[in-house]
């Protein structure tokens, strides 16, 4: 098992460049997630490090070798698509070892293998079945147990939860954090959208934006410590509030203490604590009720809608007049949108 | 093929036929056009030509004598008639087979993304499929010559042959000749069956393959002809029938001549109906019972795709 190295790489489409320069180092036995909005550039990454798309410039290495000219079968990866690639006439024990006899690995290692990873993912009851008659989630089993057959260096997931519905993405998502320990640490890079997957899988999120890296880090210093705005509203369910300062005053000229020179004020709904003479008023517009939480969401003197987290069993109603505390932590960021309250950079 | 097949909701409380065709009216009269151009262009030709055949009528007088099955009877005695089926079966065997595979080879190279002006070879390999047939005749006549013709040129120049070859006018050439027109003609659109049933296999199993490290040629080998081999029933049928039906080709190339050598059922049955050798009287009567007889062989195709396409469609990747 090896880690992944990315110095300072490149990728254009004609005359588009959509990977402007990226270092990213993720270490041996590391469960890294690419997570970012649509056309940041995150699968576009994942296939240079396969080999798919050619890297226009900068260095990618696998275990320590640089593997730009090397051919994706000869990169030691192996990689899990969204739509599982599988095979659609060849059941689920020839799917996986497909690859390994086609390169003439003996029959008997061949079926070792298979056996293992069926064992290993559960799917020894469907090994002479066709891809069609098994699940969304068994699928994308058989296309793991392909990956894993390989026995790569690193294993690559391109979105492999977005074709399944809620309730089998929570499962194969966790399934997928068991198989990170069960694969004696192996390395595994993720992309994926959709940043609760980033939190709850990764050992390190890199947060990307317009091809370039926004963040990296453990997923809690990136909620904790976003290094901007643009991290501070990608990570976190729901959405980092965000208020715009002039002068150290909110936008109805209520003064905020200690805010310096920045612009803009953020704060999570977790943040908020009802207090009658707090500076923070509003109007509850939309209230959720979550089971484990309550999210009021409401609407400003000056017209932004902000959210505040209450706990569980408490009565608030639409029209409500609420006061707030900013009682948890607060973000500040400059004008140029990067934070100011600890010396956060981009870098690994 | 979709599962809304299964969703059709039960039909409402059942009324009289008539009480239902009066209630919609106004939805009927818009199939009244199409109705009558089908009625009058494909419906009653059909009805006419089975009717036609029960009679000894040239079609030009008003002599018309019922003679019951008699012109079919003759007809299967007729050794110009069961000569021209049989070439009809051999040259849609000669074709298909040829024509399929080449346009699989043809196909299987022009759908790979590296392959650069893949769309102009697309584009040059379908041109004869879009010239007219009068066209190919008189430039393949040209071609084919064996007074100057530049084949004949060639093969001779470069010594394969001694003496010029007459293509299209020796008894023994002519079918094979005519065959290598149609394929050279018509593969162009077997090739966009075979590209159409290609890009059903989705790019990710290229890739996944490449990761595998699968060959390119165990590729097309173990993964993609699999895939596409049920389409191969549909587009071997659509070519079949369309190769009993080269009626054009031939009356501009050779009119079935010489010595009735390329004489395919359509031929026979236009010679007999409208071109009757000099002496002879049209006979519109027995070559409607040819039609009829052919028609019948077409038909039996036709079910035969039908059942094979449904056939497909439950095999299909993904229809389970």
């Amino acid at each position: 098992m090896s880690g992944v190295t990315l110095r300072n790489v490149t990728k254009t489409f004609g005359a588009v460049k959509v990977i402007k320069g990226v270092d990213i180092e993720i270490g041996e036995g590391e469960f890294c997630v690419f997570v970012g909005p649509s056309g940041c550039g995150k699968s576009t990454l994942l296939r240079m490090i396969a080999g798919l798309e050619e890297t226009t410039g900068g260095d990618i290495e696998i275990g320590g070798r640089r593997v730009n000219d090397l051919d994706p079968k000869d990169r030691g990866a192996a990689m899990v698509f969204q739509t599982y690639a599988l095979y659609p006439h060849m059941d689920v024990a020839r799917n996986m070892g497909f690859g390994l006899r086609m390169n003439g690995w003996p029959k008997d290692e061949v079926d070792r293998r298979v056996q293992e990873a069926a064992r290993i993912l559960q799917l020894e009851p469907y090994l002479d079945r066709k891809p069609k008659a098994l699940s969304g989630g068994q699928r994308q089993r058989v296309a793991i147990g392909r990956a894993i057959v390989r026995d790569p260096e690193v294993f690559l997931f391109d979105e492999p939860l977005s074709n399944l519905d809620a309730e089998l993405r929570v499962a194969t998502r966790l399934e997928i954090a068991k198989l990170h320990g069960t694969l004696g640490n192996s390395t595994m890079v993720y992309v994926t959208h959709d940043q609760v997957e980033a939190m709850t899988l990764a050992d390190k999120i890199v947060v990307l934006r317009d091809g370039r890296v926004e963040q990296v880090g453990p997923p809690m210093e990136l909620y904790r410590n976003p290094a901007n705005l643009f991290v501070a509203g990608f990570i976190g369910s729901p959405k980092m509030n965000f208020v715009e300062l002039s002068s150290g005053a909110m936008p109805d000229g209520t003064p905020v203490a200690q805010t310096g020179t920045a612009r803009t004020l953020g704060f999570r709904a977790d943040a908020l604590r009802r207090s009658a003479d707090g500076p923070l008023a509003g109007t509850v517009s939309v209230v959720e009720q979550l089971g484990d939480a309550v999210f009021a969401h409401f609407r400003t003197p000056w017209g932004q809608e902000l959210v505040a987290r209450f706990d569980p069993g408490t009565e608030i109603r639409a029209g409500e007049e609420l006061r707030f505390d900013i009682a948890g932590p607060r973000h500040l960021f400059d004008a140029d949108g990067q934070a100011m309250d600890a010396a956060l950079r981009p870098a690994a | 093929m979709s599962t809304a097949d299964h969703d059709i909701p039960a039909a409402g409380p059942r009324t009289g036929l008539g009480t239902r065709l009066w209630a919609h009216r106004v939805d009927y009269l818009f199939l009244v056009p199409g109705l009558v151009i089908f009625g009058a262009f494909i419906l009653w030709p059909m009805l006419a030509s089975q009717y036609y055949s029960l009679l000894d009528w040239s079609g030009f007088d008003s002599r018309r004598i019922f003679v019951g099955l008699r012109n079919y009877r003759e007809l299967l005695a007729d050794e110009f008639f069961v000569a021209a089926f049989w070439r009809s079966v051999w040259f849609t065997l000669a074709t298909v087979p040829l024509q399929m595979l080449l346009g699989l080879v043809l196909a299987v190279i022009l759908n790979n993304r590296l392959l650069k002006l893949s769309a102009v070879f697309r584009t040059l390999i379908f041109l004869p499929v879009v010239t007219p047939v009068a066209v190919i005749a008189i430039v393949m006549a040209l071609m084919l010559s064996p007074f100057n013709g530049p084949i004949n040129d060639l093969i001779t120049g470069a010594g394969l042959v001694q003496r010029a070859v007459d293509f299209l006018g020796s008894p023994q050439l002519v079918m094979w000749s005519l065959a290598g027109i149609y394929v050279w003609k018509w593969t162009g659109v077997t090739m966009i069956y075979w590209l159409a049933a290609l890009q059903t296999v989705p790019d990710e199993l290229y890739e996944a393959a490449r990761l595998d490290g699968v060959t390119g040629r165990q590729v097309t080998m173990y993964v993609v002809m699999p895939i596409i081999a049920p389409f191969a029933v549909v587009i071997g049928l659509i070519s079949a029938i369309s190769a009993l039906n080269v009626f054009p080709l031939i009356q501009a190339t050779t009119q079935g001549g010489p010595f009735f050598a390329s004489e395919v059922m359509e031929v026979f049955i236009f010679r007999t109906a409208f071109a009757p050798p000099s002496g002879t009287f049209p006979q519109l009567g027995y070559a409607s019972a040819a039609g009829v007889l052919f028609g019948l062989a077409i038909m039996g195709l036709t079910i035969l795709q039908v059942l094979a396409v449904r056939r497909t469609r439950r095999k299909e990747p993904g229809h389970g």
